[in-house]
């Protein structure tokens, strides 16, 4: 995802790219002390700017017939940390820019903020938490892969739609062009996150395969952190996410009605301003609609109202079972990590061999 | 923007967008200074941006389009700059048109376009273009190499260009290595389907991150190996000048103990524990010598050559290097004394142009500017690469970056160059090439050689001396004909001789004797040729 030059203007792009600089300056000085510790490795950092220079590039199939690219930062972050990250992404998106106009130079410092700074430090959170909680390395590749992607949509999406709301004369409130670019987004972007997903978890899972002693000089798996497989735990995981997703999103959507979309003080009426105060259709306007077309009205198929609590019921029996299960195992999520199985190190490999 | 660069993503797209410029023209902006260009960039661009008016983006576009008329850069390498982003501002464009605005000019569908957003969308196009148009006008007039001096200038963090520099040096690689197994899946059915493509996708990119690590572990070598780390700079004590080279190319080392060895090391073994890669190899090499390291795969002949040059210290045993113990402590300044051609000239060439490249070991010599400019050109001379010097690294062909590698090696003039398979991969017309110019090294430089190969036609060309390993053992050591000439011995190491040697032993009827057996063709044509008189002179 790069956003494209010229859409960003005066203080915005100063502000971005002086962000831009101050992350590239924090990330350097991390580096630099990454390279007075490991002397050794600064070909490794190198190779890093390249590999997130290629990631990022790769093609990827999307369900529409075309082919998109995943961000990379979410890999990059996992197997080298944040913050040189960030760098390594700012170096690229400088490249990508003089050398292959993409990007640009305009919008380097809102690609880095999103790309770089967005993609790096959740997706390796997200790898990390993942870990934490005892997942396998595939899963936490897949996670972080997953929510780095979606997570950089979502603040390219929020950056330009800022960017949108401030210029001259716009149509839309911020939240108006939120929803128009997620909507856009959609088609190409939810294949490529979920591409994206697979191949971070996959890509993982076989250089642990073929080499973990690479990743265990990369810090990327250790005995502390890597636990075995726990299906239970993954299970409740999810299901907290999803609560918690859900939990916030359904306000979230319900503010975001189509009053909230369209700007009120705008001169030039949209259709959705039309339907303002429109709050849905009862069964007697169907009724009536039918008796009009000369129609037989029939029962409804479904009719939740004549069956009186038994959906309060299901509801309540369903609740009791999910809290019995949260309640039962909940401490499963802080449990302390057990012995490892799955990841052993190299060198107990060979010392069981 | 995403599904232009999916598709298009390829070797040929990616040669198409040119990344130098030429560096022999003096028109226009090619003779202006990097900073004062970058300086110009960052101005136009930030101007631009800041103000984002139509008319100004225009007037900076008309500008920049002037000065690339004025400096005569290709068209079609210009318009490349605005065809890549073309379709993404068209986008914009549309998006602008169709988000902004009061006045209605026309729908298309649930589409309506309007007056000011048209304009809006017109003044970001404007925008592109004459962001685009700088860029293309300063990055294809200056060599990526003189942006990273400009850069250092302007007090950009070391680390920062160096990181840059690997960067843009690797990312082509890596790409053309995924390129490369991408299509090696794709003809074994790898992407068939989605779910094939994404399986594919993730063991390849794999594959390409450890490539990647274990290359970075090669580059460190190769730093090591031309003296990113050694102690304290300092010239070395070589004396001035050749007589004997016809084009009097001064970069002949001289060895300050002439008479000693140039290499010897005594009891060598190395390897892990129940595993010993080498045993017990004992050997002294003198000056000017060609000696070829010859055996089976997995003999130890590379990691022979990596403790040689101090990349790998030996368990037991010790290394001299022209008298100078060679140890732990002093490793990183043994590239004053044995320099190492990788097998693969990517490890070998870590920096972004061909003259940087050159010039990285004898800057690490400590040598003033002056001096290092005039070993460098020779250097290229001597190799004949002086054509070369501005082009990036990844433009070069596998031959060329051969030649390079080595001309890097003579910039420091080590008495002696371990070369690791240096014809592999090379087109004959190369490998002799190659060959010719090893040969001039030696003969009028007093190079001294330790070559790894399995091409035992190389052998037979340039060995003075053969030394055959087998399962990390010295098998023989000897002289070339000597050896070459001893078929059994060479078919129990899994060699065998020059097919000319074979042929010449059955005619011969002497496969056991080395007297009076051809091992190059010279050889067999002055046998053929004397063998032909004297028949002449019986008939007579």
């Amino acid at each position: 995802m790069h956003i494209s030059e010229g859409i960003i203007t005066g203080y915005p792009a100063a502000a971005y790219t002086a962000a831009g600089v101050a992350l590239m300056g924090w990330g350097t000085w991390r580096m630099k002390k990454f390279a007075a510790k490991f002397p050794d490795k600064k070909p490794l950092i190198g190779m890093g700017g390249a590999l997130i220079f290629f990631v990022s590039l790769i093609p990827l199939p999307a369900f529409t017939g075309t082919c998109s690219h995943p961000c990379g930062t979410p890999l990059i972050a996992i197997l080298l940390g944040p913050s040189i990250g960030i760098v390594l992404a700012g170096i690229a998106l400088l490249l990508q820019a003089a050398f292959f106009a993409h990007g640009g130079f305009s919008t380097w410092g809102a690609n880095l903020l999103d790309l770089g700074f967005v993609g790096c430090v959740t997706g390796w959170l997200s790898f990390r938490g993942a870990r934490k909680l005892g997942l396998p390395l595939w899963l936490s590749g897949c996670v972080a892969g997953l929510l780095g992607d979606i997570l950089v949509y979502a603040a390219a999406g929020l950056i330009l739609a800022w960017t949108l709301v401030h210029a001259p004369t716009p149509q839309y409130t911020f939240k108006g062009y939120l929803v128009a670019i997620y909507a856009a987004y959609l088609p190409t972007q939810l294949p490529i996150a979920l591409g994206e997903m697979v191949i971070t978890g996959l890509a993982l899972q076989y250089i642990f395969k073929q080499r973990p002693e690479v990743l265990e000089e990369l810090g990327v798996i250790n005995q502390k952190t890597a636990g075995p497989m726990n299906g239970l735990t993954a299970l409740l995981m999810i299901f907290c996410l999803a609560g918690l997703l859900l939990g916030m999103g359904i306000p979230a959507l319900a503010e975001m009605g189509p009053q909230a979309i369209a700007r009120p003080s705008g001169p030039y009426v949209l259709a959705s301003e039309t339907t303002s105060g429109f709050t849905g259709m009862d069964e007697a306007v169907n009724e009536n609609m039918s008796k009009m077309a000369g129609l037989k009205v029939h029962e409804p198929y479904l009719n939740l109202e004549s069956q009186g609590d038994v959906w309060n019921l299901t509801l309540l029996f369903g609740g009791g079972i999910a809290g019995f299960i949260l309640g039962r195992w909940w401490h499963l999520l802080f449990s302390p990590n057990k012995q490892p199985k799955m990841f052993s190190t190299a060198s107990q490999r060979q010392a069981n061999e | 923007m995403s599904s232009f660069w999916g598709k298009t993503l390829g070797r040929d797209h990616l040669c198409c967008i040119q990344d130098y410029g030429d560096a022999s023209s003096t028109c226009g902006l090619y003779a202006w200074d990097p900073r004062l260009k970058l300086t110009l960039l960052a101005l136009a661009v930030g101007t631009n941006v800041f103000i984002a008016h139509l008319n100004l983006s225009v007037f900076l576009f008309v500008f920049s389009l002037g000065l690339a008329i004025w400096s005569r850069i290709p068209l079609k390498r210009f318009a490349l700059f605005f065809l890549a982003p073309a379709w993404a501002t068209l986008i914009v464009f549309l998006g602008f048109s169709a988000g902004f605005g009061t006045t209605p000019i026309f729908s298309l569908g649930p589409l309506t376009f309007y007056r000011e957003g048209m304009a809006q969308g017109l003044s970001a196009a404007a925008r592109v273009a004459s962001d685009m148009s700088w860029m293309a006008a300063v990055f294809l007039t200056t060599p990526f190499s003189r942006v990273l001096d400009a850069l250092k200038w302007f007090r950009v963090p070391t680390i920062l260009i160096d990181t840059i520099a690997l960067t843009y040096r690797y990312a082509f690689l890596l790409i053309d290595e995924f390129h490369h197994m991408r299509d090696a899946a794709r003809s074994r059915g790898g992407f068939r389907s989605y779910r094939n493509t994404q399986h594919s996708t993730a063991l390849i990119l794999a594959q390409v991150i450890l490539r990647a690590y274990d290359r970075a572990g090669r580059i460190q070598s190769a730093m090591v190996a031309r003296g990113a780390y050694a102690s304290k700079p300092s010239g070395n004590n070589w004396a001035q000048g050749s007589q004997a080279c016809p084009n009097r190319c001064d970069v002949t080392p001289v060895l300050a103990d002439s008479t000693g060895s140039i290499l010897s090391c005594t009891n060598l073994s190395f390897g892990y524990v129940g595993a010993p890669l080498l045993e017990d190899i004992t050997f002294n090499i003198d000056k000017g010598e060609v000696v070829v390291l010859c055996g089976p795969n997995g003999a130890g002949k590379t990691t022979l050559l990596k403790l040689f040059s101090g990349i790998l210290t030996p368990a037991r045993g010790e290394i001299f290097l022209s008298g100078m113990p060679l140890n732990r402590k002093n490793r990183n300044d043994a590239f004053r004394h044995v320099g190492i051609l990788a097998q693969d000239p990517n490890d070998q060439l870590f920096c972004t142009h061909v003259s940087e490249d050159i010039a990285y070991g004898p800057k690490n010599l400590g040598l003033d500017e002056r001096e290092v400019a005039r070993l460098v050109k020779t250097s290229m001379e001597l190799m004949e690469v002086e054509h070369l010097a501005h082009r990036p690294i990844h433009r070069l062909s596998y031959g060329e970056m051969k030649r390079v590698g080595l001309a890097g090696i003579i910039a420091l003039r080590p008495p002696l160059i371990l070369l690791d398979e240096p014809t592999s991969s090379l087109d004959p017309a190369s490998g002799q090439h190659l060959v010719r110019l090893l040969k001039h090294l030696n003969s009028h430089h007093g190079y001294t050689f330790v070559i790894v190969t399995h091409d035992i036609n190389l052998a037979s060309v340039i060995a003075s001396r053969i030394i055959v390993l087998n399962e990390g053992r010295l098998v023989a050591d000897g002289p070339a004909r000597r050896i070459l000439t001893d078929e059994k011995l060479l078919m129990d190491s899994r060699l065998e001789p020059p097919i000319l040697t074979r042929l010449f032993q059955r005619l011969m009827g002497d496969s056991n004797s080395s007297n009076g057996i051809p091992i190059t063709i010279e050889e067999a044509a002055d046998l053929l040729n004397s063998g032909k008189e004297s028949a002449m002179e019986v008939t007579q």
